[in-house]
C-alpha cells in the first residue's frame, strides 16, 4: 500500500464523519506525509496501521469525547477495538465494530442486572403468593378461622381446666378445713357424725391438696413445656421459609 | 514502559510539547517530540491534537512551508492555563508515588 491508495482509503473509511472532520483529517494525513517526506512513507504508513485503525481512532474521539477507553501502553494506543486482529478494512466492518462496544458495556452490565433480575423474579414470586392469597381470602379466612377457632378452643379449654384444678383444689381445701372444723365442733354434740364430718374433712383437704399440686406441676411443668413447643413450631416454620430462601 | 498513559497524561505531554515552541509547531514535529519521550502510535495524536483544537487549549492555523500549506498549532493562554494545572497534578501526583517507593511517605 502506498500513500495515495492509504489516503484513498482513509476518505473512504470517514465516509460518515461529519465533512469538516474529514477535510480536516485528510490535511492533517496529507500533511504529515508531506512532512514525513517521500523517503519514510513506508515508514510511516507501516506506524499508522491500516487505514480503517486511523480511521476507527478518529471516529472514537468524535463520538465518545469524553469517555475514555483505550490506554497509551508502550506498544502505543491500545483499545481493545482497535486491536490489529480484528482490523476494520471496510466502512461496513468498522460501523460493526462500534456495535459491538456498547454489547461490550452490556455484557459487563448485564451481570449485575441479571442478579437484579433474579431478585426481581423473587420478589415477583412473593407478589404472585399475596395474589393469590387476596383472592383465595375467603376461602382461606373460612379454614383459618376454624383452625383459629379449634386452637382457641382447646388453649381456653387446658386454661380452663388448669384453672379448674387450681380453683377446685382451692375450694376442696377450704371446704375440707370448714368440715373438719365443723365436724370436731359437732363431735361434742354428736360424736358419730362429728367423725364423720372431721373425716370427710380431711379427705376433702387431702383431695383439694392434690389438685392444687395438680395445678402447680401444670403450671410449673407444663406450661413452659407447651410454650417451649409452641416457640419451637414457630421457629422451625420461619427457618422452613428462611431455608428455601437460602436454596 | 511498563506504565500506560492515559489520555490526560497524553493532552498534558502533547501540551507541553507545543507550548516549547513559542512560533508553532506542526503535526509531524510533534508526533516526533512526543515519541522522544513517550511510545505511542503516530495515529493516535491526530484526535488528541484536534481535541486540544476543539477545546481551545490549541490555536490551529495555516502557513506557507514548501509550496504548500502547513498546519501549525500554538498553545492558547487556555491551553496554558490547562498545561500548568496539569503539571501542578503531575507533581503532586509524581511526588506522592515517588515518596512512597522510597520510603519517605509517613502513613
Amino acid at each position: 500500500m502506498n500513500r495515495q491508495e492509504f489516503m484513498a482509503q482513509l476518505e473512504r473509511l470517514l465516509y460518515d464523519v461529519p465533512e469538516q472532520e474529514r477535510i480536516e483529517a485528510i490535511n492533517y494525513y496529507n500533511s504529515y506525509f508531506d512532512d514525513a517526506g517521500a523517503e519514510n512513507e513506508s515508514k510511516v504508513i507501516q506506524e499508522l496501521g491500516s487505514p480503517g485503525k486511523v480511521a476507527a481512532i478518529i471516529k472514537s474521539d468524535l463520538e465518545g469525547s469524553g469517555i475514555d477507553f483505550g490506554e497509551y501502553t508502550e506498544t502505543g494506543y491500545r483499545d481493545e477495538r482497535f486491536g490489529e486482529n480484528h482490523q476494520v478494512p471496510e466502512a461496513k466492518a468498522s460501523a460493526s465494530e462500534h456495535e459491538e462496544d456498547p454489547k461490550k458495556e452490556e455484557s459487563s452490565g448485564s451481570r449485575r442486572s441479571g442478579y437484579q433480575g433474579r431478585r426481581q423474579r423473587r420478589t415477583g414470586g412473593w407478589a404472585l403468593i399475596i395474589v393469590a392469597l387476596v383472592f383465595a381470602s375467603p376461602l382461606l379466612f373460612g379454614i383459618g378461622g376454624g383452625i383459629l377457632g379449634v386452637i382457641f378452643g382447646i388453649g381456653g379449654g387446658i386454661l380452663g381446666g388448669i384453672v379448674a384444678f387450681a380453683g377446685g383444689g382451692i375450694g376442696l381445701i377450704i371446704g375440707g378445713i370448714a368440715a373438719f372444723i365443723a365436724g370436731i365442733v359437732k363431735m361434742f354434740v354428736n360424736p358419730a357424725l362429728g367423725l364423720a364430718a372431721t373425716g370427710s374433712g380431711a379427705l376433702m383437704i387431702a383431695v383439694g391438696i392434690l389438685l392444687f399440686l395438680a395445678f402447680l406441676w401444670v403450671v410449673c411443668k407444663l406450661v413452659p413445656w407447651i410454650v417451649r413447643k409452641v416457640i419451637d413450631l414457630c421457629r422451625r416454620i420461619l427457618h422452613r421459609g428462611k431455608g428455601g430462601d437460602r436454596v | 514502559m511498563v506504565f500506560n498513559t492515559g489520555a490526560a497524561l497524553l493532552d498534558a505531554i502533547v501540551l507541553a510539547v507545543v507550548s516549547r515552541q513559542q512560533e508553532g509547531t506542526y503535526g509531524y514535529k510533534i508526533t516526533q517530540d512526543v515519541r522522544q519521550v513517550l511510545e505511542v502510535s503516530e495515529s493516535t495524536l491526530y484526535p488528541v491534537l484536534r481535541r486540544l483544537q476543539k477545546d481551545s487549549c490549541l490555536d490551529a492555523y495555516d502557513m506557507e512551508y514548501g509550496g504548500r500549506n502547513r498546519r501549525y498549532y500554538k498553545i492558547t493562554e487556555r491551553g496554558m492555563a490547562q498545561l500548568n494545572l496539569y503539571k501542578l497534578e503531575w507533581s503532586s501526583y509524581s511526588s506522592k508515588i515517588s515518596q512512597l517507593f522510597e520510603g519517605r511517605l509517613s502513613v
